[in-house]
């Protein structure tokens, strides 16, 4: 959709890329190399994941370098960055950290069905993201220190042991088929509600919508029968399996920067959003001087406008449409058209229309 | 498409939308006598009420709905709604069964009856349900009860249009043209009446007119909105509704804009008029009703060069002292320029309730009997006792109007069965008539929300709400059509005519009421109608579904009714002659004093219906209105030094009320301004004056004096 | 064939029928998105109601920093996508024409649609649908801009920037019925 370049500059764009891909490939690298103890223990298994994996970081890193080049967006995370930096701040981006990340709290508060298969989808994903990306990438592998005994190193570091048949183990075994039911659990009553609220589904096209959700499905079912095929089924069909995983997998990881899963990476954003509403200073709608907004963002939404050659300026005076609260846009316009005077009380103007539909100071005073 | 006469309509050429699961009622709205047409999504397994869906398809609305429209169906689920009966114990309302219930009612009648004669036993009844409803209360009050004392709210409402078409036109029929007609007008004078607000749905046929170049005027104190879009507002001074029009008369008579063809051979008494408004010039007019001069000389002008034109008018111009003689005086501007009888020419009253119309034709009126007969006509007793099947002895005489009906209480009635109104907010000197209610012996009260009134009554019996049930209504224009309703009853409510012909059977008069369904009602109501002047008789429900509503009269199976009356110019009367009468300015009953200077004015806002009862428990419309205010002109309250919001204290004789105050320009400076539709302490009709227009027996809401004091507020000064 | 909002508010009457019947479309989750502003409050009962302009360069969109405003195949600027909205209010502000709200709550903006799920459908949105006074109607976008019947506003300039919109807004006629005056008075705000 609306996803066209965004910089006068083109190159730009494919310059930050370009050294920002970099940057993420070196890092990846020395990640790899670090936590493969030199490419030690190196598991061929995941040959094709890992290739995957870093194509979909590749791909990521583009996409949030030419997110992060709008304008709005930059500002915003600019300013983010800045408060950051005090005390306040922190604490602000912690707690939001927790109530909309952690405990998703604003979706509760959409519909709690909608928060219920979310949270199942979400942090299924999350923890799958985690424990496949740290083994592909090989940030943790597990050795046999002693005939029983496995040790968990995390980048090339022992981290703790544990027994082959304790339950912890075989809890972190089975990972990622317990965070794979929680993806079919939250997949399903996304698919539940899709099919009864289909008449409220006002958003995009069907393929749009359903498509990731029968993604994560397969993803999540494949992976689960490779378990039952290795436990119950004495690895009867496995190949197949693995296969058949294997591509759901590198799909996703593809697909993953461009589609409905993109949101992830964006939601991070909306952590600042919270210290960005509080800790700036008020500001008076030049009209009826109500506050409406802080001054930072005004500022900042009207350079972003402005950077988009969509400013809307009052002429003939400093002030823009976003100087008004909504309200007071909403009538002024309506009072411009019929004739009428239109006083801004509280920045002491009067201002007619300007005969091409916008408002102009009234000429000779008031 | 559809029948040819809605062709001129502002019907839309799109199908309603229907969902997976859900069923489309196709009915009306219950709120005001346009009867738009509105689908209900109801969920197709458990019959809940889902929601509300255009119907493009109806004429006369097209799917618009004002917001009262929009937000109706919210009635059906809301948690307030009466679910079971309930009976006074010590004093308070507690649930009881419909058994304990009826047994009560029924015991209780036949007591106070027995006690202190048929006519001790009351019905006051309501103009917002169905003509089958109206129609079993005017019967069910005769040779139910056999009592003489039924009257209904509608006397509040549409008695002094009823009276005054009687005596100018001889017939009462809301409107003598269908509403299409608007549109086809060169001019259009509306006197009285807030169309805007109140009858929200006749704007599109008031544009239709404008954008064919039709000219606007406005007779109202206030600059409705309405008002702000007319070629000329004559804000008069309230009460002065006779001498405006005596001052347009003069005009046109004077400049000879006036019809002579169609004076000299299709009406009486032109003469008479002629030579009373001689005195009524621009300048004397003027200085009655604080008109401007030129406003009064621009308006007859247009009115009088105007080739087709109509008349319409509401409460502004009815609820008067003299409010049959504004009516008379409107119509006679239509009659003497010729405006009667074509398309685009004729005289109408914008009716309030719901069925404004069809409830004052079947005999709920203490003065009627169905079909818009005269109780007091041998001939007509004759015949509906013929109907029913009694003897002409057994049907009573006319019993006591409304108002003269509560002020009985107490003293020659002793019990009272309250159905579909709310006197206790609607009255005028709402105080006493509390007084009045709790002075019965008995009160038995239908309702399905616990209404003010309702909280005094001694039975409370849990009825539906209007889509639960079968029937007719007739809108505005006369147009008999059908509403339809969900196939359920939930909790414990009943439909209310089957709980009058349950009562019935218990007192013994059952054979008169075994009626199955409200077509079952309807089929005998067309019979009864019959050779009356609103005659149903050729009426089905089946030839309603078909033309989307039939105008009456409609005498015959083969008639398709009537939308456009005297178009043979032939006037209701022996002759054919329209009655031109002529009206001096008597001016409202209670005139302004050193004590009482300001004029108090009371109408309605486009959130709220009547009493309030129904719309102020709709959240979406509470919160648009939830308070009632003064309206008062910035001079006025500079001159009491009152702010926008301050509340302020406003009495009459009567009583007194604060309310905050709503500084506007709108309104005269001479008055103030208050929304009716709020009970208890909230009641502006604590302050409105009972005098009775002669005729028509309405109270006089439009017009009282009272006194302003600004309210000094102690914590106010402790801080300042 | 594309259709469009005309909104001719010297007709309006101030009655939120349209507020209230934008609660009834099944994708609005019962939030209404219309709004009625009174326009002189204390000297005139002038109202007008406005739904989203439904620019074609909408500055809400090019505002949003999640770009979470989508605009559909047939031009209409939809509402937030559930998932990408953060919240942060800059489409409130930049909006020329003040439409998007943000729900505090819910963290989601939410604004006109056009009835998505009606127009799309072929039937007009609640808003034309209900509103008793024809303020609001759904036109064909084409005859409105071309051949309007009276003067109308669709193309507006705010210092030089071009802003057409698909809604067209229908003025008011202040000569012979004098809209916006009261007796006496000059035009007031
Ligand atoms: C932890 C950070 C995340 C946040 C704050 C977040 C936020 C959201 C929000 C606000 C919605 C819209 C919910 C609604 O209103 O119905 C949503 C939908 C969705 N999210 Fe996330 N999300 C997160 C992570 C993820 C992840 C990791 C995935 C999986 C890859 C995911 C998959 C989905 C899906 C499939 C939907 C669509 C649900 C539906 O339309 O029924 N989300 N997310
Ligand atoms: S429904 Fe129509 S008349 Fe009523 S407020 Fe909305 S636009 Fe105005
Ligand atoms: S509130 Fe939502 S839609 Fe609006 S700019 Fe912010 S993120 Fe975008
Ligand atoms: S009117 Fe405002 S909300 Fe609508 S498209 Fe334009 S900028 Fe966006």
């Amino acid at each position: 959709m609306n996803f066209y370049p965004y910089e006068e500059d083109s190159l730009l764009f494919s310059k930050k890329s370009a050294r920002n891909v970099f940057i993420v490939l070196v890092i990846l690298f020395f990640s790899v190399y670090i936590g493969s103890e030199q490419f030690g223990y190196f598991d061929m298994a995941l040959y094709g994941y890992l290739w995957a994996t870093v194509l979909c970081f590749v791909l990521l890193t583009i996409r949030i370098t030419s997110w992060t080049l709008r304008p709005p967006t930059r500002r915003l995370w600019k300013q983010g960055f800045k408060m950051m930096f005090s005390a306040k701040g922190l604490t602000f981006v912690f707690k939001t950290l927790y109530t909309n990340i952690g405990e998703q709290r604003f979706i509760r508060n959409r519909s709690v069905y909608r928060w219920a298969q979310h949270m199942f989808i979400s942090w299924g994903v999350i923890f799958s993201f985690a424990i496949t990306f740290s083994l592909v990438l090989n940030w943790l592998h597990f050795e046999l220190v002693e005939p029983k005994t496995y040790a968990a190193v995390v980048f090339g570091i022992p981290m703790f042991r544990m027994g082959v048949d304790s339950p912890l183990a075989i809890a972190i075994y089975h990972g990622l088929n317990w965070t794979g039911i929680a993806v079919i659990i939250g997949c399903g009553m996304a698919l539940y509600r899709r099919v009864t609220d289909e008449k409220k589904i006002v958003e995009q096209s069907k393929e749009y919508d359903f498509f990731p959700l029968f993604l994560l499905i397969a993803i999540s079912i494949t992976g689960s029968l490779l378990t039952v095929s290795a436990l119950w089924m004495e690895g009867a069909f496995y190949l197949g399996i693995a296969l058949a995983h294997q591509i759901t997998v590198i799909v996703f990881l593809l697909y993953f920067p461009f589609s409905k899963f993109w949101h992830l990476p964006l939601r991070f954003l909306a952590v600042i959003v919270p210290m960005y509403h509080a800790m700036g200073e008020q500001k008076e709608c030049a009209r009826c001087g109500i506050e409406y907004a802080t001054a930072t963002q005004i500022k900042d939404v009207q350079l972003a406008l402005e950077k988009r050659h969509l400013s809307v300026p009052i002429d003939h005076t400093t002030l823009h449409f976003s100087d008004l609260c909504s309200e007071c846009r909403r009538v002024s316009h309506r009072l411009g058209a019929y004739g009428a005077k239109v006083h801004f009380r509280k920045a002491n103007l009067v201002l007619e229309s300007n005969q091409k539909n916008g408002l102009q100071l009234k000429k000779g005073g008031d | 498409m559809g029948h040819a006469q809605n062709k001129d309509y502002s019907q839309r050429d799109y199908d309603a939308i229907l969902r997976d699961g859900e069923e489309l009622i196709s009915t009306h709205c219950c709120f005001c006598g346009m009867q738009c047409g509105m689908n209900i999504r109801v969920n197709k397994e458990d019959k809940s009420v889902l929601g509300v869906e255009p119907r493009y398809d109806f004429p006369m609305n097209g799917g618009r709905l004002c917001p009262k429209g929009v937000s109706a169906y919210r009635q059906a689920e809301h948690v307030e709604r009466l679910k079971h009966p309930l009976i006074r114990k010590n004093g308070k309302l507690e649930q009881a069964t419909w058994d304990e219930a009826m047994d009560l009612i029924v015991s209780k009648i036949q007591e106070i009856q027995g006690k202190y004669g048929k006519d001790a036993f009351g019905i006051y009844s309501g103009s917002s349900m169905t003509n089958e409803k109206c129609y079993l209360m005017g019967k069910f009050a005769r040779i139910g009860l056999g009592t003489k004392n039924i009257d209904y709210n509608g006397r509040y409402c549409m008695s002094s249009a009823s009276v005054g078409f009687n005596q100018s036109i001889g017939i009462d029929r809301g409107s003598t043209n269908p509403w299409s007609d608007i549109k086809f007008a060169d001019v259009l004078l509306i006197a009285g009446s807030n169309t805007a607000e109140c009858h929200p749905l006749s704007m599109p046929y008031i544009w239709g007119a404008r954008d064919r170049g039709a000219k606007l005027i406005v007779v109202d104190p206030r600059q409705t909105k309405t008002a702000l879009v007319a070629d000329v507002h004559l804000d008069i001074r309230p009460g002065t509704d006779v001498a405006i029009a005596n001052g347009l008369l003069h005009v046109m008579i004077e400049e000879d804009l006036v019809d002579h063809d169609f004076i000299h051979n299709r009406t009486t008494g032109y003469e008479e008029l002629k030579e009373l408004v001689k005195k009524y010039t621009p300048a004397h007019v003027s200085e009655i009703t604080g008109v401007a001069v030129d406003k009064i000389i621009t308006a007859a002008r247009l009115f009088g060069q105007a080739k087709t034109g109509m008349t319409m008018f509401a409460r502004g111009v009815e609820q008067h002292a003299t409010g049959t003689d504004s009516v008379s005086n409107y119509v006679n501007l239509c009659l003497v320029t010729g405006k009667m009888g074509k398309k685009g020419s004729g005289v109408a009253t914008f009716t309030g309730q719901g069925n404004g119309q069809g409830g004052r034709e079947h005999g709920q009126k203490t003065d009627q009997l169905p079909g818009f007969r005269k109780i007091t006509d041998p001939k007509a007793r004759e015949y509906i006792a013929g109907v029913w099947g009694v003897d002409e002895s057994e049907i009573p005489g006319p019993g006591l109007s409304a108002f003269e009906m509560l002020q009985a209480l107490g003293k020659e009635i002793k019990g009272l069965l309250l159905i579909c109104s709310n006197p206790i907010v609607s009255s005028p000197t709402v105080g006493d008539v509390g007084e009045y209610l709790k002075s019965l012996d008995f009160f038995v009260c239908m309702d399905f929300f616990l209404s003010e009134s309702a909280e005094l009554a001694d039975v409370v019996l849990p009825s539906t709400v209007w889509i639960e049930d079968n029937g007719t209504m007739t809108n505005v224009e006369g147009r008999v059509l059908r509403v339809k309703g969900i196939d359920r009853t939930p909790g414990e409510t009943k439909r209310d005519w089957k709980v009058i012909c349950e009562i019935a059977e218990r007192l013994g008069r059952g054979q008169y009421f075994q009626f199955n369904s409200p077509e079952d009602i309807f089929n005998e109501l067309r019979v009864a109608s019959k050779g009356g002047t609103a005659d149903y008789y050729g009426i089905t429900y089946e030839k309603l579904d078909k033309m989307q509503g039939v105008f009456w009269p409609c005498p015959t199976e083969e008639s398709e009714g009537l939308p456009r009356l005297f178009e043979d110019l032939k006037f209701n009367f022996p002759d054919g002659k329209a009655r031109i009468l002529a009206f001096e300015h008597k001016g409202p009953n209670e005139k302004t004093s050193k004590e009482y200077p300001i004029i108090l004015s009371t109408g309605r806002v486009v959130f709220h219906y009547l009493s309030g009862n129904q719309t102020r428990r709709i959240e979406a419309l509470r919160n648009l209105c939830p308070d009632p205010y003064v309206e008062i002109h910035p001079n006025l309250a500079k001159k009491y030094n009152i702010e926008h919001g301050e509340p302020i204290k406003i009495s009459s004789p009567r009583g007194s009320i604060e309310l905050p105050a709503r500084v506007t320009k709108i309104t005269r400076e001479d008055m103030v301004f208050v929304p009716y539709h709020w009970g208890k302490s909230l009641a502006i009709n604590h302050l409105t004056n009972p005098a009775l227009e002669p005729k028509s027996k309405i109270p006089e809401f439009k017009v009282c004096a009272v006194k302003l004091e600004k309210i000094v507020s102690h914590a106010g000064e402790k801080h300042g | 064939m594309a259709k469009v909002l005309y909104i001719d508010y010297e007709r309006c009457i101030g009655c939120r029928a349209c507020v209230i019947g934008c609660e009834e479309c099944s994708g609005h989750d019962h939030l209404s998105r219309m709004f009625v502003d009174e326009l002189n409050p204390g000297e005139t009962v002038a109202a007008s109601p406005t739904p989203c302009m439904h620019c074609v360069t909408p500055a809400c969109a090019e505002s949003c920093p999640v770009q979470a405003i989508a605009i559909a195949d047939d031009g209409t600027v939809l509402s937030a996508s559930l998932e990408k909205c953060i919240g942060c209010k800059n489409c409130t502000y930049a909006c020329p024409f003040g439409i998007p709200r943000v729900d505090d709550v819910k963290k989601v903006m939410y604004k006109c649609d056009m009835c998505y799920d009606r127009t799309s459908k072929g039937r007009p949105p609640m808003c034309a649908s209900v509103c008793p006074t024809d303020t609001i109607r759904f036109v064909d976008e084409h005859e409105i801009k071309a051949e309007p019947p009276k003067e109308v506003q669709f193309k507006w300039d705010f210092g030089g920037t071009v802003i057409e919109t698909r809604t067209v807004i229908g003025m008011p006629d202040t000569e012979t019925n004098r809209y916006g005056f009261r007796e006496g008075d000059g035009v007031q705000s």
